[in-house]
């Protein structure tokens, strides 16, 4: 059973390999860097996130800087993600 | 490998019954499974930030990694970076808010509101096992330091283990998980750079752990790269990497592991949740700099070691002078402990809410449900004791773990994503998805390198179970009936917030 499986499977996995052999590890920097890089753009398209509650109506309002976002945090660490990518391949 | 001086062996015995009084102070007030459970709601960002970095630190981290670092070098640091920053920011904006704003205690209670209460129990179960298993391998990661680096019989080592991490996580709950948490947190860091100072100055510095190390033999041609190729034998190949650890695994842990999530339900606001996480992202990315990088300094100093998981605590022993290896040892202890008592208070979590709570007892009290959870942790800390031999079986710990989580995380994260992201999904879509993605996971891990080339193919089962997974909740979700969409609206995300 096991050794019928694995015929059926081992070929697929190799075919699998392969394609992805073709693919430079440079490139596999880029694809990691623009998968960083579409999280981020998806996250600042969401609302802002430096909500701080008013002290008449207790509904959040927009922050006073950029630092009380939590979209530019997010962006920052995806940054550091990509440098660490990138320096340390 | 030098074993603890009785100085040493004092202070980690001080620390550990500290922690346990510390655990007992921080439960005395608690009254509900609210407080047991969540904290009262009332834990800040910059507290559950350390503590998610320490719960995943624990067994997995100090062992294991440093432990694959040792064979196969720098790719274990994308178990913290890859695995890590991209999925948690993730999660900070599309799981982590939606699951604070339905105030739910577990993962399994998502679920059963998203698509039914049968595909609830199936999870609660699922993870229920999952838990409690998971709570043997880490019970067995600290025994095993414990007895190695202090000299006592394993079933002492594992009676000293279970009663701390029992005691404080009984008394306390959430709540002092947390607060121990961030404390071992930042012991547990001093203590690394040390060791990695007094590494670096033994060996010569990266120069001399270059020279040190032998690249020239294939399994090392890719020592000191995060990116590896596919052909390399070590199962942290690129796409192994990219589909099963970034896509999969790491989402899945950080957005859909009960343990990690229970945290962040624990704050007191949606803001403070996604703070926790995002902060918890920052601490992570520091930490392949502590735990990877000792590792391979571990190889140029001590070569001939048979498992390379022993290396952190020969390293702890070796290296340190008398009194802070107490202290560090002490706290390398006290983040073993912290996986173990992660998931004793979430496996307690679990079975309360899901089973107890919905099946025996549907009308159970606070107080009740209380009590539940806390002879529940007393009922899993035994059950842990009886599986934490069996870990010894698997090659290396964190391959153990691996193993279990690329069985389960990849399908029951693929319908709680389907279930946030996707209003046509549905119950029916939902308990096939499970079906379909745990026997090809079994299948996967059952055929391993017969299918894979990679030595351990954790990654691409994960993988493989996710992708079909997905599969079969959207082709089963799009053959029947869906949910009306005003019954869900409330537990799916909206770009729009609230």
């Amino acid at each position: 059973m096991k050794e019928a499986l694995a015929e059926l499977l081992k070929p697929v996995a190799g075919h699998l390999a392969g394609f992805f052999s073709v693919i430079p590890l440079w490139g596999v920097q880029v694809i990691l860097v623009l998968m960083m890089a579409g999280l981020g753009g998806w996250i600042v398209s969401l609302r802002h996130e430096g909500g701080q509650k008013s002290p008449r109506s207790g509904e959040e309002r927009p922050g006073q800087s950029l630092f009380h976002d939590l979209r530019f945090w997010a962006v920052m660490l995806l940054g550091m993600q990509c440098v660490l990518i990138l320096v340390f391949r | 490998m030098n074993r603890l001086s009785g100085i040493d062996i004092t202070i980690v015995l001080c620390y550990l019954a500290g922690i346990m009084l510390l655990g007992v102070w921080l439960g005395r007030r608690q009254k509900t499974e609210q407080d047991y459970f969540l904290a009262g709601r009332k834990l800040r960002w910059w507290m559950v930030g350390p503590s998610l970095v320490v719960s995943d630190i624990g067994a997995l981290e100090l062992m294991g990694v440093s432990g694959g670092a040792y064979v196969f070098g720098f790719a274990l640091a994308n178990l913290d970076w890859l695995a890590c920053i991209f999925p948690m920011v993730l999660a900070a904006f599309l799981f982590i808010p939606l699951f604070w704003r339905t105030r739910i205690y577990t993962i399994p209670e998502y679920i059963g509101r998203r698509y039914n209460d049968a595909v609830r129990t199936l999870v609660a179960l699922i993870w229920g096992c999952f838990m409690v298993a998971n709570l043997g391998i880490f019970l067995w990661v600290s025994t095993q330091a414990l007895h190695h680096l202090t000299g006592l019989s394993v079933s002492h080592a594992m009676l000293i283990t279970a009663v701390v991490v029992g005691v404080y996580t009984f008394c306390g709950g959430l709540r002092a998980v947390v607060v121990t948490d961030t404390i071992q947190y930042v012991i547990l860091v001093i203590g690394s750079i040390v060791i990695l100072a007094i590494a670096w100055l033994k060996v010569g510095g990266l120069e001399g752990m270059h020279a040190a190390i032998d690249t020239s033999t294939p399994e090392r041609a890719h020592y000191f790269n995060t990116i590896l190729p596919v052909d390399s034998p070590s199962g942290y190949a690129w796409p192994a990497v990219l589909f099963g650890l970034m896509l999969v695994l790491g989402p899945a842990y950080w957005g859909g592991n009960q343990a990690i999530v229970q945290r962040c339900l624990g704050t007191g606001s949606e803001r403070d949740a996604k703070k926790s996480v995002l902060f918890g992202a920052l601490l992570k990315s520091i930490i392949p700099f502590v735990i990877v990088l000792p590792g391979m300094f571990g190889l140029a100093l001590y070569p001939g070691l048979e498992k390379g998981d022993e290396i952190y605590p020969t390293m702890l022993g070796d290296l340190l002078p008398v009194g802070l290896a107490g202290i560090v040892f002490a706290a390398f202890l006290a983040a073993l402990m912290s996986s173990v008592d992660s998931y004793l208070n979430s496996a307690s979590t679990l079975w309360t809410m899901d089973i107890y709570k919905r099946y025996i007892r549907p009308g159970a009290s606070h107080e009740d449900l209380f009590r539940t959870g806390k002879v529940l942790t007393l009922v899993f800390i035994f059950i842990a004791i009886l599986l934490a031999p069996l870990t010894d079986k698997f090659e290396g710990v964190f391959n153990a773990f691996v193993t279990l989580l690329s069985i389960f995380q990849g399908p029951t994260f693929a319908i709680l994503l389907l279930g946030v992201i996707w209003k046509r999904a549905n119950s029916v879509g939902a308990v096939a998805g499970l079906v379909v993605g745990v026997t090809v996971s079994s299948t996967l891990s059952y055929l391993g390198d017969a299918v894979f080339d990679a030595a351990e193919p954790g990654f691409y089962v994960a993988w493989w179970s996710f992708a079909s997974s997905m599969i079969a909740t959207i082709s089963f979700s799009l053959v029947s009936r869906p949910r009306p969409y005003h019954e869900i609206r409330e537990l799916m995300f909206r770009k729009t917030g609230k």
